[in-house]
């Protein structure tokens, strides 16, 4: 059984744009150029491959000329190494799954599938409503794709509203498309909205607010009850029950992005304690 | 062997200095320093694109190159076409179909070798905004110069500074890819044969590879503090 | 009869063919090319390494104080020089003043528009004129080309800031024009010739065809005797006096070649529509007039990267390529004195 590490000895160190991380076919024959310890990494996934063992590419890496695994976005490359959900192969590699992503930080969002983001409505066209995403192209918003939306019982947003939504349709060459519903038809969290305070913040922050055990939201909830929206298109709804808290809270997520969790323990502490 | 006039050997750069994300609302945004000559670069996209000027396959990318003081002159134009063309084998355009990608230079000081200043201030601003990029681009500008004891033999100075470019009687700007090292973007001023062509490429392509590895350098310092 | 029925069909599929061949080109026009070029040949019926019948006629024009027009295949650019009397800047009080500009009127193709040249006409003058009066001269911007034609050379030229004034002893800094031949007198009289090279037909590869349009019309160039007037110190021409030509001790041409579907393949000389579709180029400027030729500019304004082995190819295509272009212009001027005689 092979480890992510062995596949790809570059996990955890910072990669560039155009550096060649594996190659699928290669065996001992590798360019000394593409990096330390690229030789052996390539054997060993050649071998992966060979018996059945999967990659899944995420974000910030492509498959080059069929063979070569290049980053395309610079950042520190990560993986993990999992159970394929299909696999019924009775080789020993063929239930094996190696995840790889560059996590990374950007500003601007390009859509993606199934991601929640939050939206502002700029205008309404025909039976859906066009909404600013963020992103290069705005998404629209059926009418209908609301908890208890018919024909008739139409949805009342006003233009410059929030909402809050999972993108139905994201791809390059299309419009994304915006629901507010799951699959059971239920909003599940998602519509408009109302009160609170919009903040933009870069996607890599929006990444570790949705992680497990995000620290600054933690640290926050013992002081006060407070609410989030978490659009992973750098857009954050929040609300508290005062103003002041809601300053509060766009302070200390913002102030977080770089610091360490015992960092933010304390100046959460210092700026609740200002209140 | 002769040193110039900042003291360095012929073969040597000036120091190097990036600072990534200086500006706050830019998608992407570095300013890239050799010493004196510095440029600042903001990237916005992938974002929105005029329906004149969208691309059905691919991005379009657009350049802006702003000068020091003044307006933008025929030599600034010229410079923005180069950007532009140079900048465009690296960007994955067809990655974002429909979309624009802005790349704004502005220059903060020249001090010689401009042009490579400012195509690797934009190399930096575009991996700052995550910009999807086949490869990285490191440019480096090289002068030769009569010699200065009378002798014929000339003399070849990496990343000049304005008054040695000034004295010299040809200078070339190369950039290059890091995947491979090959040329992107090659233009000379005043004669050389072919061999001190060939010879320049070789020595700015060692040089290209050393801005390049502080640019790595310079990255790994930046995601270090953040993830 | 079966085999009457296939001849039939055969006809019929031919004419299919031809058909589909038009509407496969209009569809893939990148495949329609991979097709051919993967046989060595282009659609026009060229090698890949053939550049398209060059011409060069000399003094076409009976107004301009100089002419050229150049022919590469279809593509045709002519150029004129108008000499007028300038004084010359403080800076440089010993060189005349050259204004080089190339311009692609709404004629010349479909994409070219009336208003302020386009970035193509902006970067070709700057290419020429950095060409003609060499690197120290050229890193004026006070010379931009794009001026289309200033009210006085002095007004134009009088914000040339701290330039040295060039010392033929360097080598390599030169240009095709010495511009210390244009000084008449001295810091009172000198010579400002505006090139005006005008692309009539654009169909591919206009930087070779005003590169040698330039130049032949350089070689052209006679300058009447001009003699300063005693009493009154204006200037007055003298028709019995010597006219001069310049010397012109170096002239070099260009070789553009594109890069095509990545760089897969080196196309020389392009068409119009290799340039549209075309992922690169670099044009070559050299000097073959001695035994080692020099190169003047390899300008690669950006593409698909070139390792520095496929650039050298195309170097010593083009020094093969220049060296016929000097003979074309060689020949030209010969042909051109026998006429006078």
């Amino acid at each position: 059984m092979a480890t992510i590490d062995e596949l790809f000895p570059r996990i955890g160190s910072v990669v560039l744009p155009g550096d060649a991380l594996g190659d699928l076919e290669a065996g001992d024959s590798a360019d000394p150029a593409d990096g330390p310890g690229s030789t052996t990494s390539n054997s060993s996934l050649h071998a992966f491959t060979q018996h059945g063992g999967r990659l899944r590419l995420g974000p910030g890496l492509a498959q080059e000329g069929g063979r070569v695994i290049a980053a395309s976005r610079a950042g520190v490359l990560q993986g993990s190494m999992g159970a394929a959900s299909t696999g019924t192969g009775a080789n020993a590699h063929s239930s094996q799954v190696a995840r790889l992503y560059i996590a990374s930080s950007q500003k601007r969002y390009v859509p993606a599938k199934d991601e929640l983001v939050v939206g502002i409505i700029t205008d309404r066209m025909g039976e859906a409503f066009k909404v600013d995403i963020g992103a290069a192209a705005s998404a629209s918003l059926s009418f209908l794709a609301f908890e208890g939306a018919t024909k008739r019982n139409r949805p009342n947003l006003a233009i410059g509203a929030l909402v809050y939504g999972k993108l139905a349709v994201a791809n390059k060459d299309m419009e994304p498309e915006m629901v507010c519903i799951d699959a059971a038809d239920k909003a599940a969290g998602m519509g408009e909205l109302t009160g609170g305070y919009l903040i933009h913040i870069s996607s890599g922050l929006t990444r570790r607010l949705l992680s497990r055990d995000p620290a600054v939201l933690i640290a926050l909830g013992k002081h006060f009850a407070l609410e989030t929206a978490i659009g992973l298109n750098g857009r954050t709804w929040i609300n508290a029950q005062t103003p002041q808290q809601v300053v509060l809270i766009a302070n200390a997520i913002q102030n977080s992005e770089f610091m360490t969790v015992a960092q933010i323990n304390a100046m959460v502490q210092r700026l609740v304690q200002a209140l | 062997m002769v040193t110039r006039a900042d003291g360095r050997m012929p073969n040597q750069l000036r120091e190097l200095s990036i600072e990534h994300a200086v500006l706050s609302r830019a998608d992407g945004s570095s300013r890239f320093s050799q010493r004196d000559t510095s440029a600042l670069t903001a990237v916005y996209g992938p974002a929105e694109v005029k329906s004149s000027k969208e691309l059905l396959d691919k991005a379009t990318v657009q350049t802006v190159f702003r000068p020091k003081t003044g307006l933008a002159g025929v030599d600034d134009h010229v410079c923005e076409a180069i950007l532009r063309q140079a900048l465009e084998p690296v960007i994955q355009r067809t990655a974002n179909p429909r979309t624009s990608i802005t790349v704004i230079v502005q220059v903060m000081h020249d001090d010689g070798a401009l042009l490579a200043c400012a195509l690797n201030s934009a190399s930096m601003a575009l991996i700052d905004a995550g910009v999807p990029m086949s490869a990285v681009l490191a440019a480096v500008t090289c002068a030769w110069l009569p010699a200065a004891d009378g002798s014929s033999e000339r003399r070849l100075l990496l990343d000049p500074t304005l008054e040695e470019q000034t004295a010299a009687t040809s200078i070339a700007t190369f950039a290059f890819e890091s995947t491979n090292q090959e040329i992107v973007f090659s233009s000379t001023e005043g004669q050389l044969t072919v061999d001190e062509y060939f010879y320049t490429i070789e020595m700015a392509q060692k040089a290209a590879a050393n801005v390049l590895a502080f640019m790595r350098l310079s990255l790994e310092r930046k995601f270090s503090k953040s993830v | 009869m079966a085999s009457e029925a296939v001849a039939a069909a055969d006809s019929v599929e031919l004419a299919q063919l031809q058909r589909d061949a038009e509407t496969f080109k209009r569809v893939h026009p990148l495949e329609y090319y991979r097709r051919f070029l993967s046989q060595q040949l282009r659609p026009d019926g060229r090698g890949l390494e053939r550049f398209r019948d060059t011409s060069l006629s000399i003094n076409p024009l009976a107004t301009a104080h100089a002419s050229a027009l150049a022919k590469i295949g279809q593509t045709s650019v002519l150029c004129g020089i108008k000499a007028e009397l300038a004084v010359p800047s403080l800076q440089t009080p010993g060189w005349g003043f050259v204004v080089t500009n190339v311009t692609f009127p709404p004629m010349c193709s479909a994409s070219s528009r009336l208003g302020p040249p386009s970035e193509q006409a902006q970067a070709l003058s700057r290419l020429m004129h950095g060409l003609v009066v060499g690197k120290q001269a050229a890193s004026s911007t006070a010379t931009a080309p794009s001026v289309p034609a200033p009210t006085t050379p002095l007004k134009s030229q009088s914000a040339q800031a701290g330039m040295a004034e060039s010392n033929p002893a360097d080598a390599g800094a030169r240009g095709i024009v010495d511009l210390n031949e244009l000084c008449i007198t001295r810091g009172e009289l000198c010579w400002c010739l505006y090139v005006d090279a005008v692309c009539l037909d654009d169909a591919g590869n206009s930087t070779d065809a005003a590169l040698l349009a330039i130049v032949g019309a350089l070689h052209a160039l006679v300058l009447p005797a001009v003699t300063l007037d005693a009493a009154s110190g204006k200037p007055g021409f003298n028709p019995s006096g010597n006219s001069t030509q310049l010397t012109l001790p170096a002239t070099p041409f260009a070789a553009t070649f594109s890069l095509f579907d990545g760089n897969a393949f080196t196309l020389a000389d392009p068409t119009a529509e290799e340039e549209a579709m075309q992922s690169g180029a670099v044009t070559i400027v050299a000097d073959v007039s001695s035994e080692n030729p020099t190169l003047w500019t390899v300008h690669k304004p950006g593409g698909t990267p070139l390792s520095a082995t496929a650039l050298r190819q195309c170097i010593s295509q083009a020094v093969e390529r220049i060296k016929t272009l000097d003979a074309l212009l060689q020949a030209e001027l010969a042909s051109q004195s026998t006429a006078m005689e």
